[in-house]
């Protein structure tokens, strides 16, 4: 069974701009998609479907057999979303309040929000800064609490809408090494970007978006020589008649 | 955001941190009237014991204070309101403007009541956890009939939240106002139309970020409340905050 499938989804917005049209797709269990297109080309709609922040107005969108729309709550915890600015998504008053706060909702023991709590932050490298106030920290650091938040609450798939905004390179590296690391662990990725060249050796499958429709749908190879065509800035060694390197390998 | 940090919660590991939310809320609500109705040797009393309790939970006093400085405006407007409307002998004649010496004493203590219930206040909100405060208010509303607790402790867990927010937004207007040179505009109409309308928009579109990062986390009225357990000390500290609050009262009567 598909992890994702998506179909014939439409959606749009209040003041009538139609943000997606007839999208129709599929994402296996553990598999690592590139969703890539320009500004207000639907990626973050579209994404916020996936867990029922938003209701389509045609269509469906069913996690592991299960409609959003009939379990919304259910669809939240299995996929777990990394908004493109953290600020807005980090809630708690210190780093351990935040990573607890999903799990919290959840209804969960004590002890297993604790152990939860203790495990995702070892696991983000934030252990000792559980106790400062999460605007205190970096961007990447912060970037990293989002990714605790999220996987304290146990998802299957992790949803990254424009993963590398504001970030300086060791804190790409570190965010892409996390993101590596949860691919390897089995769970599904979806990572939103128009920044292809650090994340598209890595991806299975590249997805272009453009103006609410999917346009492209494959093999990163086989897509690659055709973003430009929709406003998608290819990597600059592909332009160079060079093939592209893993960015952690730099 | 470090400016609004001075309003929310600080952590630390102080008595104050550590007294049980359930009966900090209650001390909370004793203290604020009792201080209303307090004499100046009650409010001594107090704010001696204000000092001594909150000297070492490690707040952050300076920001907290430059971020309340507007708040000044507020206590001179009334103190001199009551120091000049306030019949009784004058002590000190400006023109037209003379201020008594009942309305001294009366403005004096009306804004030394005043700064004492908003720094209880503010300490209060810098010891507690917002999901402590949620989880106090609805223990607190739970025996009252016909009230949603549940419903109201989400809604003082979402103000808790947005109140930083709101700050750090004004902040950042007010920043990029700066940068655009709106000190050379000396109207203040146009100053406040042009700081208003902008820091409304841009809060309403932070709060619905707020809102839909609360739903993707399964944001909900059930969730786990936070582990809270009364110890001796807390009732300690609660009868401490009794002593205090009837010592306050009492006050009121000592000629």
């Amino acid at each position: 069974m598909n992890m994702i499938e998506v179909v014939d989804l439409c959606y749009r917005f209040a003041d009538g701009t139609q943000a997606l049209t007839e999208i129709n797709m599929t994402v296996e269990r553990g598999e690592f998609v590139v969703m890539a297109g320009p500004n207000g080309s639907g990626k973050t709609t579209f994404f916020r479907h996936l867990n029922g922040l938003l209701s389509p107005a045609r269509g469906t969108v069913t996690i592991d057999g299960v409609d959003v729309q009939h379990d919304p709550v259910l669809a939240r915890q299995r996929v777990g979303m990394v908004f493109q600015d953290v600020d807005m998504q980090i809630v708690g008053e210190t780093v351990y309040d935040d990573v607890i706060f999903g799990p919290e909702n959840l209804g969960l023991g004590r002890n297993e929000i604790e152990r939860r709590a203790n495990d995702v932050l070892i696991m983000v490298g934030l252990s000792d800064q559980r106790d400062r106030h999460p605007h205190q920290l970096s961007q990447g650091e912060k970037r990293r609490l989002a990714i605790a938040g999220i996987l304290a609450m146990q998802p299957d798939v992790i949803v990254f809408d424009e993963p590398f905004t504001h970030l300086d390179d060791s804190g790409v590296c570190i965010v892409l090494e996390q993101m590596l690391k949860l691919h390897h662990g089995g769970i599904t990725l979806l990572v939103a970007t128009h920044d292809l060249e650090k994340v598209i050796c890595y991806a299975d499958r590249l997805v272009l978006i453009n103006a609410g429709r999917i346009v492209e749908d494959g093999l990163p190879k086989m897509i690659l020589p055709k973003v430009e065509k929709y406003g998608v800035r290819m990597p600059c060694a592909l332009r160079m008649g060079k093939e592209v390197w893993p960015w952690l390998a730099h | 955001m470090a400016g609004a940090l001075a309003f929310c919660f600080q952590p630390g590991e102080s008595a104050l941190h550590r007294f049980d939310p359930r009966l900090k809320t209650v001390s909370l609500l004793l203290l604020s009237p009792s201080i209303m109705a307090s004499l100046p040797a009650g409010l001594a009393v107090f704010s001696f014991a204000l000092v001594a309790f909150t000297g070492r939970a490690g707040l952050d006093w300076k920001a907290a204070v430059y971020n309340l400085r507007y708040f000044g405006f507020l206590l001179a407007a009334v103190f001199l309101s009551r120091a000049i409307f306030t019949p009784g002998k004058p002590v000190l004649v400006l023109g037209p403007v003379a201020f008594t010496d009942l309305g001294v004493f009366s403005g004096a203590l009306f804004c030394w009541r005043l700064i004492l219930v908003t720094t209880t206040g503010l300490i209060y909100a810098a010891t507690t956890h917002s999901r402590e405060i949620r989880a106090a208010v609805e223990w607190l509303l739970s025996p009252v009939p016909w009230i949603p607790e549940k419903r109201v402790g989400v809604m003082v867990g979402l103000v808790v939240r947005l109140i930083p927010m709101i700050l750090d937004q004004a902040g950042k207007t007010i920043s990029a106002q700066k940068a655009r040179c709106v000190e050379c505009r000396k109207n203040p109409y146009y100053r406040l139309t042009h700081f208003a309308l902008p820091m409304l928009r841009q809060i309403i579109k932070r709060a619905d970020q707020l809102a839909l990062a609360l739903a993707a986390r399964c944001y909900n009225e059930s969730g786990t409340p936070p582990a809270m357990i009364i110890r001796p000390v807390d009732w300690w500290g609660a009868g401490a905050v009794l002593v205090l609050c009837l010592i306050m009262i009492r006050a009121v009567f000592i000629p």
